[in-house]
């Protein structure tokens, strides 16, 4: 090809004005702007034409195209939710399918980390036996789809277990506090009753649940956490805090529901996350006390004072939102009232996530304390520790530490699973979506709000993930 | 996520067997005595776990011989494999099961040949795969196959296609395995048609075959196209571009979408591949585009007729929906991870958008999507059958997937080698494809195993927007009368066992192709 007189003069004030700039089609500068912007709008054509085909479709087929649905009546019940009216708006029916979804995520994590911890520990055991079985569970549940071990678990605990069926001739197991008629647990074939606060609502169990979920992850982080990985949970817990309980508190304000006991509830919540947070800060405050002045720190309880004496403050604050209930069966003899009462479905999705989630938490915690490095053992018996000190003081501080990021790519996953509470007829927000669509609300919108709910979920456990991968880069091995 | 759970998995291996290998063979009471009872904590476990086992196996055996109610899936087993595919076309699924075995046999042939020629090369030993290691990793599906036709068959029908397949498979791999090294492309273009030939006899020329017919035959094209190219040097690159801009200019006036402007890229690519100075690989792009078109006019002209796979179902299905699945996303995958390493910000953000979008929401959003409205998107009269929107939102959802684990793959590769090709004057295209590529594919091999048996698993869900594959099968038996509420457990154990035989031999496989690519030691 002829090389072209460049169009664009070279720059006047460029010192070395030797170098002709090639022409523009060879000009990477100038290729690089053509081609963004050539992607960009190949992109856009390709997803306008996709949306407008979508629009015109909806169009044809009497679908409305707007959110206008989101104050109508959900027009279905709710088993797992009893106080729920069918008359309320579809906004609240989402709210509850959130709260169903992180009840079960949060408490699906619970057991999938101590179970996948044990589990991963027991693999590595000198007792053969143990190893042994350890790797027939780790193998068995990692390879079976999660839909058929929530299927399984569903039979196997209730359709044919021992359980009795819940109704008025044949009442659940009831079991009481010696001496008393009180129950502290009722256990049925399609309903389990445990005591608990309840607030003085009955539907809106949803705040505490994410709240809940929030101090879950403190919980799970405090024992394993280095300095820096407080902070950053700290932070994380703080954001998801917000993230999640102030648009839904503004909400209500903005509704003028100022002073209900929703409002209440929430506020109390949002005081404990905050309090959290708090209590993060007075640990590390008191940690850099006692490395000052070589006092003792005491940074445990004094964070944990802290914690409880914001919270305490709130509770009474905000009127004593919650109350402690027992479990009771109800007249008709059909339901469980006060306390707390969780589905068939609930406990079998839970059940099942958590040990199918805990077989890939097994093989990261296996997998990490074997990548701690063999001299690191070797020192800690130099040092004449017991064996149980040498895993509590030296391996597994490390191991965890290259197990954290793994292990929370398994809560992303978990979270993600309980969708499929659908199979189970467990009331979490994919199902409800489904059936709101079958009660005639519009898909794409549905499904669109789906999506975000669980984009945030992800955004939020995805947060926590950065906050730790960052940490452990910059401490460096 | 995969990655990481993947590469765990390596060290694990590695390290297990380092400690495990040298075991001397100890007396049965002092091996129980450090083994079992080295203390008191350990007797306990040891005494308190011997008794759990043998209570659960005696349950288990028990169930599996005495109490278990096996019927249902004696006369349906031809249900759970191969759903309700029309019987009198039974033929083209057994053609494609030996054809199959044929193509395995043939990439295992080749993979072999290949590792000979390169252990002559480097004058190191090949590493044999012991009989004892095959019947590890292969035994699970083994016990699968060898249940299904002892117990639930009852004629020899099925027995003769086992056998006929693996004699079929093990012919091809012995033919394979002595091509010389210059045919070995071709060797592997011909696995890839037969692949996809296998493919074609079942579902006819409809919906994607002509994709996956020039996907088989891109690689005999760009093995053809090359001495032509390097024979005719100037005409011949621009008289492909050429073509391929007739392909793009075709489209545009039969049918303006989405298809045309990818015509036209089509087109555009190999002439700004020539103007960077590639011309034979101008010339081998531009073939592989017009060998598109041709497959596709010629599919259009002859019509081969075939069972669309709206009507595919049980085992067979989750099979053919995961390889789908994968093949569709892996191109897509491999441009997302470099779009999201592109130093180009709008490319990268988009890329990050896709992808952080499609792992960030579970996969029955995206079915339910499929189910609802996926085909209002597209501006066509003809819907779109639900599978075929199922394997998009399948294809979409793993190409998330993939692009995370090819750009992990990426980033492992060591700075040097792109120096190393920029020092010789390599175009930045010609290095990620001639140096990067190669090595980051070889080593995400294990990693893309275990996303295939994710997805595999995950096509369970498919039962959820009711399409009749493995797990679904179940509610077509238990409708029945004669099973209604009987046997409910027995055909969720079987299910869950074909599910496991697949997931666990491929994991096992993936293990040992870890240790043999060496990614796991580091």
């Amino acid at each position: 090809m002829t090389a072209t007189e460049n169009p664009t003069p070279a720059k006047p004030t460029s010192p070395t004005s030797q170098a002709v700039r090639p022409p523009f089609w060879r000009d990477v500068r100038v290729l690089r702007v053509v081609g963004q912007v050539g992607a960009v709008a190949l992109i856009a054509w390709v997803v306008w034409w996709l949306f407008g085909n979508l629009r015109d479709n909806l169009t044809e087929q009497g679908v409305p195209t707007g959110f206008g649905f989101w104050d109508d009546p959900t027009n279905f019940q709710i088993s797992e939710d009893p106080g729920f009216d069918a008359r309320e708006p579809v906004w609240k029916m989402v709210l509850v399918g959130v709260k169903n979804t992180a009840l079960a995520a949060g408490v699906g994590i619970a057991i999938a980390v101590v179970l996948g911890t044990l589990i991963g520990i027991a693999r590595l055991s000198t007792n053969w036996l143990l190893s042994r079985f350890a790797q027939v569970y780790v193998e068995v549940f990692r390879n079976i789809p999660p839909l058929i071990v929530i299927i399984f678990f569903g039979f196997a605990i209730f359709t044919f277990g021992p359980l009795p069926a819940f109704n008025p001739n044949s009442p659940p197991i009831q079991w009481q506090l010696p001496g008393t008629d009180t129950n502290w647990l009722i256990l049925s074939n399609s309903r389990w009753g445990i005591p608990s606060f309840a607030a003085d609502l009955p539907s809106a169990h949803w705040w505490p649940f994410l709240g809940i979920v929030a101090i879950a992850a403190i919980a799970i982080a405090a024992p394993i956490a280095v300095r820096s990985v407080a902070r950053a949970i700290g932070t994380a817990v703080g954001i998801i805090g917000l993230v999640w309980l102030a648009p839904l508190l503004l909400v209500q304000w903005v509704e003028g529901n100022v002073n209900t006991a929703f409002t209440r509830v929430g506020a109390f919540w949002m005081v404990v996350v905050a309090a959290a947070v708090v209590a993060a800060g007075v640990w590390l405050w008191r940690t850099r006390v006692g490395e000052l002045t070589g006092q003792p720190h005491r940074r445990n309880l004094w964070a944990l004072g802290v914690f409880a004496a914001i919270v305490l403050l709130a509770f009474m604050i905000t009127g004593t939102p919650y109350r402690f209930s027992w479990p009771a069966v109800s007249e008709s003899g059909r339901r469980v009232e006060g306390g707390f009462a969780t589905s068939a479905a609930y406990i079998s999705i839970t059940v099942a996530l958590g040990l199918y989630t805990a077989s890939h938490i097994a093989e990261i915690i296996r997998g990490s304390i074997l990548a701690v490095p063999k001299g690191q053992t070797e020192a800690a018996n130099a040092l004449a520790l017991s064996g149980f000190q040498r895993y509590r003081y030296v391996v597994l501080p490390q191991a965890f530490k290259i197990a954290i990021p793994p292990i929370i790519n398994q809560f992303l996953n978990l979270t993600k699973n309980t969708s499929l509470g659908i199979a189970v007829a467990y009331a979490e927000i994919t199902a409800l979506t489904k059936t709101s669509i079958g009660n005639g609300r519009p898909g794409p919108q549905s499904i669109l709000i789906l999506m975000v709910v669980y984009l945030m979920f992800s955004f939020s456990i995805s947060l926590v993930l950065n906050q730790v991968n960052r940490r452990f880069q910059t401490v460096g091995r | 996520m995969s990655d990481l759970g993947g590469e765990s998995v390596g060290v694990l291996s590695a390290a297990a067997r380092e400690t495990g290998a040298p075991t001397e063979k100890l007396p049965a009471g002092k091996w129980a005595k450090k083994n079992l009872f080295s203390n008191w904590y350990n007797s306990l476990i040891t005494v308190v776990l011997g008794a759990l086992s043998i209570y659960i196996l005696y349950r288990f055996v028990r169930f599996l011989f005495i109490t278990g109610q096996w019927e249902p899936i004696e006369v349906n087993l031809e249900l759970l494999m191969i759903g309700l595919f029309p019987r009198e076309e039974r033929w083209r699924i057994i053609t494609q099961l030996i054809m199959t075995a044929g193509v395995v046999g043939l990439g295992i042939g080749n993979l072999k040949a290949a590792a000979v020629d390169r252990a002559e090369e480097t004058g190191e030993d090949r590493i044999v795969t012991t009989g004892r290691e095959y019947l590890s990793n292969y035994w699970a599906l083994g016990v699968f196959v060898l249940v299904m036709l002892v117990f639930f068959t009852s004629t020899i029908g099925p027995w003769l296609l086992l056998l006929g397949a693996l004699a079929i498979g093990v012919v091809c791999f012995q033919l394979a395995s002595r091509v010389p090294k210059q045919l070995r492309s071709l060797s592997w273009g011909i696995a890839a048609l037969a692949g996809a030939v296998s493919f074609q006899v079942l579902s006819g020329t409809g919906g994607w075959a002509w994709f996956f017919t020039t996907a088989a035959v891109a690689p005999l094209v760009t093995f053809a196209v090359r001495p032509l190219a390097e024979r005719l040097p100037d005409i011949v690159p621009w008289a492909l571009v050429a073509g391929a801009a007739a392909v793009g200019f075709w489209w545009l006036v039969t049918d303006f979408g989405v298809f045309s402007v990818m015509g036209m890229a089509a087109a555009a690519f190999p002439a700004w591949m020539i103007l960077q100075g590639d011309r034979i690989d101008a010339a081998r792009f531009a073939g592989v585009v017009i060998a598109g078109l041709v497959v596709f006019v010629v599919y259009g002209a002859i019509g081969l007729d075939g069972v669309d796979w709206k009507d595919w179902g049980g085992f067979h299905l989750n099979l053919v929906a995961t390889v789908a699945s994968v093949v569709l996303a892996f191109p897509l995958g491999i441009l997302l991870a470099l779009g999201r390493r592109s130093t180009l910000p709008a490319l990268r953000v988009m890329s990050v958008a896709f992808i952080e979008f499609f792992r960030g929401v579970p996969f029955i959003s995206l079915l339910l999507t499929a189910q609802f409205f996926l085909g209002f998107f597209l501006d066509t009269d003809d819907p779109l059958s639900l599978i075929t929107r199922a394997i998009v939102a399948g294809t979409l959802f793993a190409a998330a997937y993939i692009a995370e684990i090819i750009r992990g793959g990426l980033q492992a590769v060591p700075k040097g080698q792109i120096e190393a090709g920029q020092a010789s004057g390599m175009s930045p295209p010609k290095i990620m494809r001639l140096i990067v590529m190669p090595q980051a594919l070889r080593a995400v091999i294990p990693a893309m195993v275990g996303q295939f048996i994710s997805l595999f698993k995950d096509t369970t869900l498919l039962t959820i927007i009711s399409i009749s594959e493995f797990l679904d099968v179940r509610n077509i038996i238990h409708s029945q009368e004669a099973f209604r509420g009987f046997g409910i457990g027995e055909t969720l154990v079987f299910v869950a066992f074909g599910f496991w035989a697949v997931a666990f031999t491929m994991s096992r496989e993936s293990q040992r192709l870890e240790r043999r690519l060496g990614v796991g030691s580091r």
